[in-house]
């Protein structure tokens, strides 16, 4: 294959049909081989998500009986109903809605205000700032859960949304990418606008922001999806279960009411069906986003 | 210059009065930089920093979760060297992260280079490789828990169908299955995140480099190992460094689908500092196994800031 690509060029005179084919035909091949093995390994990614929408939509009796079959006996919607009647899902819904979509309005409004003022001001005490929210970047989150436990148990906010919601929204990472986003856009335009009379705040809501669209949203899926899916301190810090969210929640469905397959597999569906939607309706955010910001 | 530009335009309505003018305006300025940064800092200082000397502060005491707290000095820390159950979550950890991590680097550069041109319908295939990393650890893990299970999972099923195995294999039966049950899942949730990091980095590739590749003679294999490779270094770098932060921090799945079975031989450190701190009501010890892990991972990421940094200065 590679010895036709190199002497190709040096044959000019030779037959050019009969010889494009040798060059391509082992390019088809290699082609449909590819072709073969993506679809392969995509019907084998789409397993687990479709044998638990096939499980949720069983009859219960029909999750455990054996030979294990994909085929549907009774098609039902019952899990689904049960998980309603049944468990505090849609109370978790909830939760996980408000938490996740405040933390992302806090994050994405305070990290683009301290990137937009690292990335554009003068300031005393700049550097010690930055240096602030470098080091904060290496503190991983986990490590601090005994003491943050402590902190909010010490004022008695366990179990509250404000214990849910405040320690999730410092995102050192978000401020970084959002002063690495300013750095790269020109100044004219804010330096224009500061000669027109326009004040700081009115830079950066009306330029700054604006111009930012792309960082935001990705900034923004990227925190709600974190958000969304955190586990381990929604699951210390929210322990009665009107105030824990799907994560959480999704483990008393397991121990709480036995061992019922289909709803197991229904609430496990319910849970990670609003990421979903997220992320087919933000998909070019997040790929731009992945590309254009400082996660590359 | 940006100075300049706002004295113009201060002073135009300002008029007199030059020299306080100017020294209130640099105030000003200051004040509305410190301003525009000190909601993120205020979330940083009180979420991380004060916790963190908290949990300084903790590990040099024995701290019950409720009741007296009393100092014991570097005690936390003598006992972490005397703790085998520490040692093996550590090493515990370490394992799956140096099994986790090149699987996830391989199959991610594999199926980036798989989906990277577009071609109709290579969409649908992002999509579906991708879309697990968006649902979660707690769900991911479930759905898990019920594909392994054994008798009624699927995965017993179709090794039995391929004739692999004869009879139901207990996933959580010994630590190497239970090991293998995890990586499984993993692999399947976050390979897709993986395979886009690479799919930008391999974008950053001009197409002419791997023309002049194949121009002066270079095969695939030739072309990808000298010339791709090299170029995505800091792809690489940073993928690795993801993975590594991101394994030895693990704890949701391992609750979720081990429970520590069998035999507490599945705890990673985050999980021990969990029972240590929550089970066995431990704090202070928790804290100090905490301030280790930080300072482990600490090290990590100061060489992906590092990585992140040169890059910019580029």
């Amino acid at each position: 294959m590679s010895s036709h690509a190199a002497e190709t060029p040096s044959r000019p005179a030779a037959p050019k049909a009969r010889d494009r084919q040798l060059v391509q035909r082992p390019d088809v091949l290699f082609r449909r081989c590819v072709t073969g093995v993506v679809i392969a390994l995509a019907l084998l990614w789409l397993v687990p998500v479709a044998w638990a929408l096939d499980t949720s939509l069983k009859a219960e009796p029909d999750t455990i009986k054996i030979p294990v079959s994909w085929a549907i006996p009774h098609l039902t919607l019952s899990a689904y109903s049960l998980d309603f009647s049944a468990t505090d899902i849609g109370r978790w819904y909830i939760n996980s809605a408000i938490v996740a979509v405040i933390v992302t309005v806090l994050t994405v409004f305070t990290a683009s205000m301290a990137g937009y003022a690292l990335s554009r001001q003068r300031f005393r005490g700049k550097p010690l700032v930055y240096a602030a929210i470098l080091a904060g970047i290496m503190i991983p989150p986990q490590a601090l859960m005994v003491p943050l436990f402590r902190e909010f148990q010490s004022v008695h906010l366990i179990n509250t949304y404000w214990a849910l919601i405040l320690p999730q929204v410092p995102a050192p990472i978000a401020v970084f990418i959002f002063k690495k986003f300013f750095d790269g856009q020109p100044i004219e335009l804010d330096q224009a606008a500061r000669v027109d009379g326009a004040s700081w705040w009115t830079c950066y809501r009306r330029i700054g922001l604006p111009l930012a669209r792309s960082a935001v949203s990705a900034v923004a899926i990227f925190t709600f999806v974190w958000t969304w899916n955190n586990f381990l301190w929604p699951f210390l810090s929210a322990t009665n279960q009107n105030m824990m969210t799907i994560p959480v929640g999704l483990g008393t469905v397991i121990s709480g009411t036995g061992i019922i397959n289909a709803l197991q597999m229904a609430s496990a569906v319910l849970g990670a069906l609003p990421l979903v939607m997220v992320f087919l309706l933000g998909q070019r955010q997040i790929v731009e986003g992945v590309a254009g910001t400082g996660l590359k | 210059m940006g100075a300049l530009a706002a004295s113009r335009s201060m002073f135009g309505r300002a008029g007199s009065r030059r020299r306080a003018g100017a020294r209130s305006l640099r105030r000003r300025r200051a004040l509305i930089g410190l301003l525009l940064v000190s909601p993120a800092l205020a979330f940083v200082a009180v979420f991380f920093f004060v916790p963190l000397v908290l949990m300084i502060w903790m590990s040099l005491h024995r701290w019950p979760l409720l009741g007296h707290t009393s100092w014991i000095g570097l005690g936390n820390y003598a006992a972490m060297g005397s703790d085998p159950v520490f040692w093996r979550s550590l090493g515990f950890t370490v394992e799956y992260t140096a099994i986790v991590t090149p699987i996830l680097i391989v199959l991610g550069f594999g199926l980036a280079l798989l989906v990277r041109r577009n071609r109709r319908g290579v969409g649908f295939f992002r999509t579906v490789f991708f879309m697990p990393y968006v649902i979660g650890f707690a769900a991911a893990s479930y759905l898990f828990v019920w594909l392994i299970n054994p008798g009624v999972g699927l995965l017993d099923k179709t090794l039995q169908a391929l004739g692999i195995t004869s009879s139901p294999v207990q996933w959580l039966s010994t630590r190497t299955l239970a090991l293998f049950a995890v990586v499984l899942m993993i692999v399947w949730k976050t390979v897709g995140f993986t395979m886009l990091l690479f799919m930008s980095g391999l974008q950053g590739i001009p197409d002419d480099v791997h023309e002049a590749a194949s121009v002066d003679g270079a095969g695939r294999w030739t072309t990808m190992r000298r010339v791709t490779l090299p170029l995505l270094r800091r792809t690489i770098a940073l993928t690795v460094i993801l993975a590594v932060v991101g394994s030895m921090l693990a704890f949701d799945q391992f609750y979720i689908i081990t429970n520590g079975e069998p035999a507490n031989q599945t705890l990673t450190v985050v999980y021990w500092i969990y029972n240590s701190s929550f089970v066995n009501f431990q704090l202070g010890y928790g804290a100090a196994m905490s301030v280790v892990l930080m300072v482990i991972l600490m090290l990590i990421t100061a060489v992906q800031l590092y990585l992140l940094r040169d890059q910019t200065e580029r």
